[in-house]
Parts: C-alpha cells; structure tokens; sequence
C-alpha cells in the first residue's frame, strides 16, 4: 500500500471523530475543516512512515490550540449546541439545564462530555487527546455524569427529574 | 428526562460535510507535484553533461594559468555603484548586454575547473553545477585569487539567500569574477532588493559575515 492510500485509508477512517474534535475547539465549521485537512496534508508533504491513531489526535488538538493562539484577538465563537445537534425544540429546555451544569464541572471531565457524548469519540480517542489512560477517561465521565445527575437533582442513573423531563 | 447517560447518547453528532471529506481525499490521492523531481533530473542531466565531456572544452579553458588558444574574454563591466539611482528596467537593460558581451561562454552544466586549487572559491562552488553567468564579482583580496583568473573569465556560482541565512538556501544565483583591472571597485552602500524581480545587491560586509566567501569581495552584482 502506498503512503497516499495509506493516508486515504486513515482519512477515511478517522476524519469524522477527529473533525467532530476541532469543531469542539474552534466551535466553526470551516476552521474545524482547515484544521483537519492541514494536519493531513502536512503529514502527505512530510513523514513518510505510517503513523498511529494517537499522532492524528494529538496532531488536531495541538493545531486548534495554534488557531485559538492566533485569534487569541478575537473573541471566540461560542457553539450553539442546539443547532449543531438539531435537538428537537421540545427537548431545548432539558439541554439547556445540562449545558447549564456542565459549566459547573472541571475542565477535564467537561472536555469528555463534549467528545463522548457531543462528538461520539471513543474512550480510546479521548486518552489520545488528553493524553492520559483509557480507564482515566471512563473516570472522568463517570464522575461528569455522577456531578450532572446530582446538579440536576436526578436521584440516580435512572432517576427521573421533575421539572425537567423528556 | 428519564436517563441522563441515554439523553446524551441519543444526541446527534456534528454533521460532517461529505464534499469536503471528497476533496480531501483526492487531494491525498491525487500524485505528487512535478516539481519534486526537478531536484533529481537537474543532477542527473549534469552528470550525463559532465560525462560526455560537454564540458570538457570550456573546463580547460577556464583551467587556472591554461595556455587558452582563444584571447581572455573582454568583458564590458558594469561597477555596482552605477545600479545605485537606476530604474528597473535601465538595470535589465545592462544584463541583456552583459550577456551580449559574454558570447564565448557556453550556457550549459559544468564544473569550472579553476575550483579546483582554490579553497575559498571550492568552498563556495563545491558540487554545483551551473549553467550560466547572470552577475560578476568584484574580488581585491587575495590577489593570488584574482591573478589565477586573470588570464581569463573565471565562472563560478553563488547559492542565492538570506546573507544570514543558516544552511538553508532559496535557490542557486550565478555570478562571475572578472579581470583583475577591476578590483578596485567599491560596493555600493545602497542595497537593492527585488525578490521577485531578482535585481539584488548584496553588500559585502553581509556576504562576509554570513561566511559565504572568504575572500574579500568588494561586491558583487547579481542579475
């Protein structure tokens, strides 16, 4: 296999968690895209080995964090989750309490909620990004939804909330 | 709102645009730019040059203290300090008539065999191959330099750059060093500079300190 159709294979296989990642940094579309195809290119351009998951990962997010340093002078676009997951306008009041306490939690476990849960990443392309164990992840969103059910007043993993049901 | 874990699974992801996961991909797939093997057929073509002894003619001429059967080529030399105040188009004018003036040089590959004695010039022209004259140098210091060319039109080339850049070179320029009755010339302090329209005076203080010649080059007057 040559390293062009090496590269097609990895695109195809990993371009949508790793675009679902840099739209939850950038919080645009288009950046997200540039960000994404950069990272690919440059690596069409220059490594000639075959690269593990990881680089990929590791790769988008330290791109995003040289796209935020550079519109460090703008002020960053602040995602509409709504839209972007097309939540039903009958569920936009439930979301809006879970994005209400989400803000309450610690970065780290908030960054896990976003890719679980918002860009369906895995648990392994979450420890590539955050760079620690898969059984840290699984942690932390534990934790995350332990913190969420308690912030909204959801007794337990099935518990039902009165003010705010589906 | 009946399990929170179910509530976030049941969320649709971000839509991925399916055009642009096409073009990516055929940017990936498409093959590699010409450009890259520029760098492999420009050697080859020298050494197939330099081995069917193309250059072997003008390489004893241009060999140091040669009994060349053909006069020193005169030519008709243009100080740096006359660029200072000239417009862009007066300065090509003076390199369409620098090459008038120099028909006896073959614009083809080639090593100049007058390196080959001359750590300093080896130093500069070591490996590469040039195929053409678009400056000249003005040399004062040491005259053993000048006095090994004198008798004729030394060619060399120059690696054009940053003067302080560090290894890494933009691209090849080609200059010539001329007759000795010429040293004396001064560098123009007035630097001109037109990337794109490669119009470039380099002062010798930069060329100097950049350790890209070591021997005292009054200036130097790229076309």
């Amino acid at each position: 296999m040559t390293k062009s159709e090496d590269l097609a294979e990895t695109f195809t296989r990993l371009s949508r968690p790793l675009y679902r990642y840099a739209f939850s940094r950038l919080g645009s579309k288009h950046d997200a895209e540039e960000v994404v195809q950069d990272v690919f290119l440059s690596v069409l351009k220059g490594s000639p080995k075959s690269l593990q998951d990881s680089y990929w990962f590791q790769s988008v997010h330290n791109r995003c964090v040289d796209f935020l340093r550079h519109q460090a002078h703008l002020s960053r676009t602040q995602i509409d989750w709504v839209t972007v997951l097309e939540i039903p306008s009958s569920q936009v009041e439930n979301w809006r309490a879970i994005e209400q306490s989400m803000k309450s939690l610690p970065e780290a476990q908030r960054d896990v909620l976003v890719m679980r849960y918002l860009c369906k990443m895995t648990l392994n392309e979450i420890s590539f990004v955050q760079q620690t164990t898969v059984n840290t992840v699984a942690s932390r969103q534990r934790y995350a939804l332990a913190h969420l059910r308690n912030h909204l007043k959801l007794d337990s993993p099935d518990g039902v909330r009165s003010s705010c049901k589906t | 709102m009946q399990d929170l874990e179910a509530y976030l699974e049941s969320l649709r992801p971000p839509t991925v645009d399916s055009q642009w996961e096409h073009r990516v991909l055929e940017q990936i797939r498409q093959p590699r730019r010409p450009g890259k093997y520029a760098k492999i057929v420009i050697p080859i073509v020298a050494t197939a040059l330099a081995s069917l002894g193309v250059c072997a003619a003008f390489e004893s001429h241009m060999k140091p203290g040669s009994t060349s059967p053909r006069p020193p080529v005169q030519i008709p030399v243009r100080a740096p300090i006359e660029l200072d105040g000239k417009s862009k188009e007066e300065i090509l004018q003076l390199r369409r008539s620098a090459w008038q003036g120099l028909p006896e040089v073959p614009q083809i590959v080639s090593f100049p065999s007058g390196t080959q004695d001359c750590p300093s010039w080896k130093k500069i022209v070591s490996g590469m191959p040039w195929i053409g004259i678009q400056g000249a140098v003005y040399a004062s210091r040491p005259e053993s330099y000048a006095q090994r060319f004198s008798d004729g039109l030394f060619v060399s080339h120059y690696r054009k750059g940053r003067p302080h850049a560090t290894g890494v070179l933009s691209g090849i320029e080609f200059l010539c060093a001329t007759q000795i009755s010429h040293m004396k010339l001064q560098c123009p302090t007035k630097q001109l500079r037109e990337k794109k329209g490669r119009t470039v005076v380099h002062g010798r203080d930069q060329l100097i300190k950049a350790g890209r010649i070591e021997t005292q080059v009054k200036g130097l007057f790229f076309f």
